[in-house]
């Protein structure tokens, strides 16, 4: 299901990128400065976070894997994808986690509850905030106030031991109330 | 010495008085177009609003189809007079 997305979104990319002023678009200019400001911010022997571009030709899309560190994701990979619309910075970049998760503000169709994402979105902010974002969302942004996963949710409010518990199995790939999870540790 | 001129070209070049040298939106200085423009100049001004933040003209008006604020400060998008 999340592949499927993904695979769409990167399609949409890739007719646009087919597209031969791509280059001149306000989409990829914004793209380009943003790269290089957050290739000054993360320098790329970075051991927590590194972001990788699948086609190096193209800017639009690439993704971010986080190894959380002090959090209840310590040890697992995790792996986002954003891809960018022509209508950058106009509207936020698309993000999906790669891999099932359980987490609060991650449903389990890879969709990210992120404010800067959403109702937070200004045309000044840079994909740098966005990778931020998507890194404290590991720690300091674990929101189990504002849920996509309610189950996730509700146990991180009711029982930290339990929630911890879950959260580390369900990384090596066990499951959870019928859920089966994806290996990412 | 004397010199005899023969031939002379005036160059001559410009920028915006403005105390920002980029539009924070697209990230291009003032002296470019926005994105979505080919020349600079009168075209493609900058224009700077109530709360004194400036961006290129086209850049804020299609922001402003979005929302109604200025994106770094949030307060209600105004054009100063």
């Amino acid at each position: 299901m999340i592949a499927i997305k993904i695979k769409k979104e990167q399609q949409i990319q890739q007719n646009a990128v087919n597209n031969q002023d791509i280059t001149q678009t306000g989409a990829w200019k914004r793209a380009l400065s943003d790269q290089q400001e957050f290739n000054d911010a993360f320098p790329p022997d970075l051991k927590n976070l590194r972001i990788y571009f699948p086609d190096n030709k193209n800017i639009l899309y690439f993704e971010v894997e986080v190894r959380p560190d002090h959090s209840f994701w310590a040890g697992g990979l995790i792996v986002f994808t954003v891809s960018i619309s022509l209508d950058y910075p106009m509207t936020p970049p698309k993000v999906l986690c790669k891999k099932k998760i359980f987490h609060p503000n991650i449903d389990l169709e890879g969709k990210v509850c992120l404010n800067i994402l959403r109702e937070d979105w200004r045309p000044v902010s840079s994909l740098k905030d966005v990778i931020f974002g998507l890194q404290m969302l590991f720690t300091q942004l674990t929101n189990p106030t504002d849920p996509l996963n309610k189950e996730a949710a509700e146990l991180m409010l009711k029982d930290q031991a339990q929630f911890a518990q879950v959260v580390k199995s369900t990384m090596k790939g066990g499951s959870y109330n019928g859920v089966l999870f994806e290996k990412i540790a | 010495m004397k010199v005899k001129i023969k031939e002379w070209n005036a160059v001559a070049s410009w920028i915006w008085s403005l105390d920002t040298d980029r539009c924070t939106i697209c990230q291009l200085a003032f002296e470019q177009p926005c994105p979505r423009c080919k020349l600079p100049g009168d075209e493609c001004p900058p224009v700077t609003g109530a709360c004194n933040h400036h961006f290129h003209l086209h850049c804020i008006v299609r922001w402003t189809e979005e929302q109604d604020y200025c994106p770094l400060d949030r307060q209600k998008w105004k054009v100063k007079n």
